[in-house]
């Protein structure tokens, strides 16, 4: 698990960049938090860093949103539905495990069908301070830990 | 008497068209692009294509499942208007069942898998009786060791083929396990076809064995709320 705080945005950009680098085929990368914490925002700039040119917004109505990149991105925003059996019957299961990369805000409602190995953000935004908690399992993640390491202004 | 088959539950989006004498034509394109673009396409080249006229069909063989979410709505869909619209009945064939269908006149143990991911699969045991291919046991979603356990119990006297992306992804283990008892089926007959379904949507559309589109449902096999809390 990576502590990081996210003074301004220009830590934000700097973590979504280096998300952006490690990322792959099947890559999932879940993020959790409260409204606000900045879950799109990093999602936009992870997006932007993988040569997406759309705009990137939260698809918290059509819950789901494509885009391509340098790999084919599936966007998913959580936020209104309740149970796992209503994520399920968006056939979510179709993307989870597919070649294309995955961003899941809400990911915690649906903890128990994700697949292991993943990468999870949790950014906390508490008094003013923004703080993103990395943790996960997998190739990717251990990249990305790897990469963040060798930043150090990036950790705390 | 002509049956359309419709098949989208895999990667790969399949029509046939399929006479009591013969296989008038057939559509598959296994390329992992979107069945809501290929789908309606190809059924309908192959309709003009076989100048089969639409009044002349039948039935429709769909597979329900398992499979792909959205793959099964896709055909399915487009199976429901037709059989709303043509008043014709819908075929409800199992994808498992049909993967059998490419085995049509094996004497032995038909299993056919299907990879569910995340090391579960889709499996049931199909035989040949009197020239029609039968489910001897039920379609169930369960992972590869268990389902390698119920096989042993069994103890089977004929050999077992299997078959199906499932079946590709665990070659090594079921041929370990199996050795000689046991044959994984060649890569072409590896997925699943329309012309399968088609064929087990003939034998059940002579046994009246019909559906109407209003209660013909998709069948996941999902995993229930306890098992998934199992993990």
């Amino acid at each position: 698990m990576i502590n990081i705080l996210l003074k301004n945005i220009d830590k934000t950009e700097k973590l979504g960049k280096l998300i952006s680098e490690i990322v792959g085929r099947g890559c999932l990368i879940c993020l959790n938090g409260s409204l606000g914490a900045g879950k799109t925002a990093l999602t936009q700039i992870i997006a932007k860093n993988l040569g997406v040119n759309e705009y990137v917004n939260s698809p918290s109505f059509n819950l789901m949103n494509t885009y391509n990149g340098k790999y084919t991105i599936h966007h998913y925003d959580l936020y209104k539905l309740n149970s796992v059996e209503e994520v399920l019957d968006i056939g979510i299961e179709d993307y989870l495990y597919t070649e294309d990369v995955v961003i899941i805000e809400w990911a915690e409602k649906i903890e128990e069908i994700l697949p292991e190995e993943r990468i999870d953000i949790d950014i906390q935004f508490l008094n003013n301070i923004r703080k993103a908690v990395v943790s996960g399992k997998g190739t990717y993640y251990e990249k990305l830990k790897e990469e963040m390491a060798q930043i150090d202004n990036l950790r705390d | 008497m002509i049956i359309l088959g419709i098949e989208s539950a895999t990667e790969n989006a399949s029509c046939a068209l399929l006479s009591d004498t013969k296989l008038l034509g057939e559509y598959s394109l296994n390329t992992g692009k979107t069945h809501s673009e290929n789908l309606m396409n190809i059924i309908d080249k192959l309709i003009v294509e076989t100048e089969v006229e639409l009044r002349d069909i039948s039935g429709i063989a769909i597979t329900k499942g398992p499979g792909s979410y959205t793959g099964l709505r896709i055909g399915i869909s487009i199976a429901k208007s037709m059989s709303q619209t043509l008043k014709i009945p819908i075929l409800s064939v199992s994808t498992l069942e049909s993967l059998a269908y490419n085995l049509p006149c094996s004497e032995n143990i038909i299993n056919p898998i299907l990879d569910a991911r995340s090391n579960r699969i889709y499996t049931g045991i199909y035989r040949l009786t009197n020239n029609k291919i039968e489910e001897s046991e039920k379609d169930s979603a369960t992972n590869i060791e268990e389902h390698i356990n119920f096989l042993k119990k069994q103890d089977y006297d004929k050999k077992i083929i299997f078959i199906g992306d499932g079946a590709v992804k665990h070659k090594e283990l079921l041929k370990t396990e199996f050795k000689d008892k046991c044959t994984i089926a060649e890569n072409y007959i590896n997925i699943i076809k329309a012309s399968s379904s088609a064929q087990a949507g003939l034998i059940k559309f002579k046994n009246k064995d019909l559906c109407s589109w209003r209660d013909f449902n998709p069948v996941y096999l999902r995993k229930t709320q306890a098992e998934r809390n199992k993990k």
